[in-house]
Parts: C-alpha cells; structure tokens; sequence
C-alpha cells in the first residue's frame, strides 16, 4: 500500500508542482530574444541596447527574481529561436497575429497602431495604405509590416492598378536608411517607431497619412510546452502594472497614455 | 504546426513561381559576378606581370582591400555607404558589384598562377617563331593557362553560387530571403529551407557538369582552333 502511494505521488509528482515551474534555458536566468532594429522598443544607444523591451524584461525578471540576459536575433529568426529552446521567450516588440498565436502563446504587453513613414514633405503624397500602388515599401523580413505591403500590393492588382515593389530588408533600421537613401517612398511602422523616429532625427521624416490598426498588441512569445513560464510571466507583469513601473516606462518612451493594455 | 516534415510542402515550394524566380536570380546574380571577377581577375593578372612598379603596388592594395575584409561587409557598403556618396545603385546591380569585385582578387591569384605555370621556354619558343607579345599571351601562354585554371575556377563558380545568398541582406529575392519570407509566414522552415537546398544542389551540380565539359574538350583539342600555322617556308626565309 505505502509503495503504491509513493509511486503515484512520484508519478504525480512532475505534472503537479514541478511541471509548474518555468523551464528555463540557464537556471536564474531568463534568456530573451530580441531583434534590435526597433526603435524605442529595442535599439543600440551608445552600445547598448535599450528601450521599452529591454526596461521591460528588466522589471519582468527582477520580480520573478531572475537575471536577464538579452540574446540579440534577426527578427525573422526570433520565433525558430523560441521553438528550437535557443532562448526562453521573446520580446521584440512582436505583434501577436493568428500565425504566430499558432506556434506559439504571447503575454500582451502593449498597444499600437501602424502608420506610414515617409520622406520630409510627402513629395508621392502617401496618405493611407491603398495610395501606395506603384510605388515602392522597405519592410523588415517576417514582420507584419511586410506582411501588410504585400497586401497592399495585392489589392492594388487586384484593382487594375501597378503592384507595389516590397523591399525586404534585415530590420527596421535598414529600412529607415532605405527610405532616407530614396530606394524606397515609404516604410511601414508601429506608431511607437514613427514617434521616436521623428523625435531622434527632426526633419527626416514625416508621417504619410493617418494611424490604422490601432488595436494590434505587442506580446511576449512564450513556448506553448510551457505554461509554467506563461504563468509566472502574466504574474509578473500584474505585479508591475499595480506597482506603477508598467506606467513609468509608458511615460519614460513617450509612448501615448492609451498604449497601455491594461 | 501539425506534423514536423510535410514532403508535400517541399514539392509545393519547388514548382511555386517565386522559388524559380528566386533559383532564377540566384544564378543570374552568379554567373554577373563571376564574369565580373574573371575580367578584374584576368586584368589584375596581366597587371601583375606588368613591367611598371606602380601597377604592381596597385594590384597588391586591391587584393589586400578585397581579400582582407569581409564580403558581406563589401555587400552592406555597397547598399548602404555608397548612396552617401551620391551614388544609388539597385540591390541586385550592388551584389553583383561587391561580389565581382572580391571574386576579382581571387580570380586575379587563380589567373596568375596559370600564368607563372607555363614556363619561360615557352614564351621563348613563341617570339622564336615570330608571335608579338599579345600573340604570345593569346596563342601560347592563355590556351595553356586555361588548362591549369579550369578546376580552381570551377571551384570559384560553386562558391560563388553559395555567396550569392549573403545579398539576401540587401533584399535581392533571391533563394535564401524567399525561403526566409516563406517561412516567415508560416514558420515551416523545414520545408522552406529544404527546397532552397534541393535547388542551390541542383544548380551546383550543372554548375559541375558544365566544368568537366570544359575540362574535356580543352583535353581533346590540343592546338586552339585559329591559331597562326608556323610554315616551313617562313623560317627557311628567317634563316
């Protein structure tokens, strides 16, 4: 009897309290991805990285009292990252979007909007999306800003119009270069990029229209074989929302007040 | 993500138009750069041999610049610095640049080793019989040369045929960036990966084919066909 309760507690031993506790890449750290082309949410100040995500998974891990370690990665090779258990999760100002959510779950963090960036005095007259036909988008690789230039492309065919030329370039920055260089008339960015971009370099770019999809969340990727990470991460950012460090970052990156998602 | 390897996928990606017209430019991309290098290549070694000192020093800080930094740095500078300088080339046209301009440094060491390696009897042999200097490089020395060079440029081809994915940073759609853009979509890198493979193997192998074509018919045909037939009568009168 005493050997079968002891087998079964062994047994259930793992799927209870053991299974719970995150799985982490190096034991105390939390390892994070991130692609650092992404102003203000991750970009190299001095040498450093810095930015909301970086502030962001500081606060996060020091309330789940682990050190982090930051593993810069190509934006597109985030996600294999994350599934090939190189890093425990990613942030890198991540959209959460229908295929993503299936390869894996996301901890939302924040809201944004896209918009339009183009050159000082929108001399192609950009002001939406669909006057971009014929013209020419720098995008990053596997974003969703690629993914909407190519839409745009498409629809534009699809009305008898010429197709817009999608320049897929390493990461956000490339792009912005692009754009500055005149390869391209127009990027598509978070409404967060457009901000620091115009706060960093005044009078090299203007916005091409108003904002649209301003309800796309940012996430923090999670493994979906780890629940227990999930769990301590959502906790964590509770902790740091009711804190007020979640309100201190918003306002520290001139992100706008309705960027929260909580 | 339902099973890990879905052959089907594979097949799917190889007949799709954008993984032909990415394998398209791939070995469009290629085959520039390789004829740019091989006219740097053949230039610089001539020049090398050149009787001028400052011609000499020129060739050796162009291979000392090529050779001593990355390609992929060559690559991004093309893309990225040269537009400060008022100059705004497309992507495939910078590849094409950078990677034909480092292939020259190489080429140009390949080409002269082919040189050196006909001996100075020959060219000797040559003036004997009354050829002028570009007679000697093109009816004596060149055709023996090639014969040496075929299989370290046959080598250079199949390299540069995987080099040509590094300008996938500079968003030429060639295989490697359509694979990723594939993949980034629906994160089946398997199968995106294996068919950018399967086609880069494919090229590699006419690539291949088409080297130990050359190789035997430069093997068969001992006199270049057009060369000056040396007659008797000629050199009784030199005599």
């Amino acid at each position: 009897m005493l050997r079968l309760v002891v087998t079964l507690a062994l047994a259930l031993l793992p799927s209870l309290g053991l299974a719970q506790k995150p799985e982490l890449m190096n034991a105390g750290k939390l390892t994070w991805g991130s692609s650092i082309t992404f102003p203000p949410f991750e970009y190299e100040d001095k040498g450093k990285p810095a930015g909301f995500d970086v502030d962001l998974a500081d606060a996060l891990a020091n309330k789940m009292g682990l050190q982090p370690v930051l593993t810069p990665i190509e934006f597109k090779g985030l996600i294999p990252a994350l599934l090939g258990k190189r890093i425990d999760i990613v942030i890198s100002g991540m959209y959460i979007n229908p295929q993503r959510l299936e390869v894996a779950d996301f901890v939302p963090y924040l809201l944004v909007g896209n918009q339009i960036v183009v050159r000082p005095g929108n001399p192609k007259h950009i002001e939406s999306v669909a006057t971009l036909c014929g013209l020419r988008v720098a995008s990053p690789v596997g974003t969703v800003f690629e993914a909407s230039a190519n839409q745009a492309s498409a629809s534009c065919k699809s009305q008898g119009k010429p197709d817009v030329t999608v320049l897929s370039l390493p990461g956000t920055t490339n792009c912005a270069l692009a754009l500055n260089q005149d390869r391209a008339d127009a990027i598509i960015v978070s409404t967060g990029t457009l901000a620091a971009l115009l706060h960093e370099t005044p009078g090299g770019y203007a916005a091409g229209g108003a904002p649209f999809d301003t309800d796309t969340k940012l996430g923090i990727a999670v493994r979906k074989d780890d629940p227990g990470l999930k769990a301590a991460l959502e906790k964590a950012m509770q902790a740091i929302v009711a804190d007020g460090t979640y309100a201190g970052l918003i306002r520290k990156w001139n992100l706008p007040a309705a960027s929260s998602a909580f | 993500m339902s099973s890990l390897f879905q052959p089907h996928l594979v097949l799917q990606y190889l007949v799709s138009d954008a993984f032909f017209h990415a394998a398209s430019i791939t070995l469009l991309l290629s085959i520039a750069s390789l004829a740019v290098g091989m006219a740097v290549g053949l230039l610089l070694a001539v020049a090398q041999e050149a009787p001028l000192r400052a011609v000499r020093a020129l060739v050796v800080v162009y291979l000392w610049l090529f050779r001593g930094t990355p390609v992929l740095l060559q690559i991004v500078f093309a893309f990225n610095v040269l537009p400060s300088f008022g100059i705004v080339l497309p992507g495939f046209a910078c590849g094409v640049l950078a990677l034909g301009l480092n292939e020259g440094a190489y080429m140009a060491e390949i080409m002269r080793s082919g040189i050196r390696a006909v001996g100075p009897g020959q060219r000797l042999a040559a003036r004997a019989v009354g050829l002028e200097d570009w007679g000697v490089l093109r009816w004596v020395v060149l055709p023996q040369a090639l014969r040496i060079i075929i299989p370290p440029i046959g080598n250079q081809f199949i390299s540069m045929l995987k080099l040509s994915a590094l300008v996938s940073v500079i968003g030429v759609q060639e295989l490697l960036l359509v694979a990723d853009q594939t993949a980034s979509g629906n994160f089946r890198y398997i199968e995106t990966l294996s068919a950018a493979g399967i086609y880069y193997l494919a090229l590699t192998t006419l690539f291949m084919a088409i080297q130990s074509l050359i190789e035997r018919r430069l093997r068969r045909r001992r006199t270049p066909r057009g060369a000056p037939r040396i007659e008797a009568t000629r050199m009784e009168e030199a005599r």
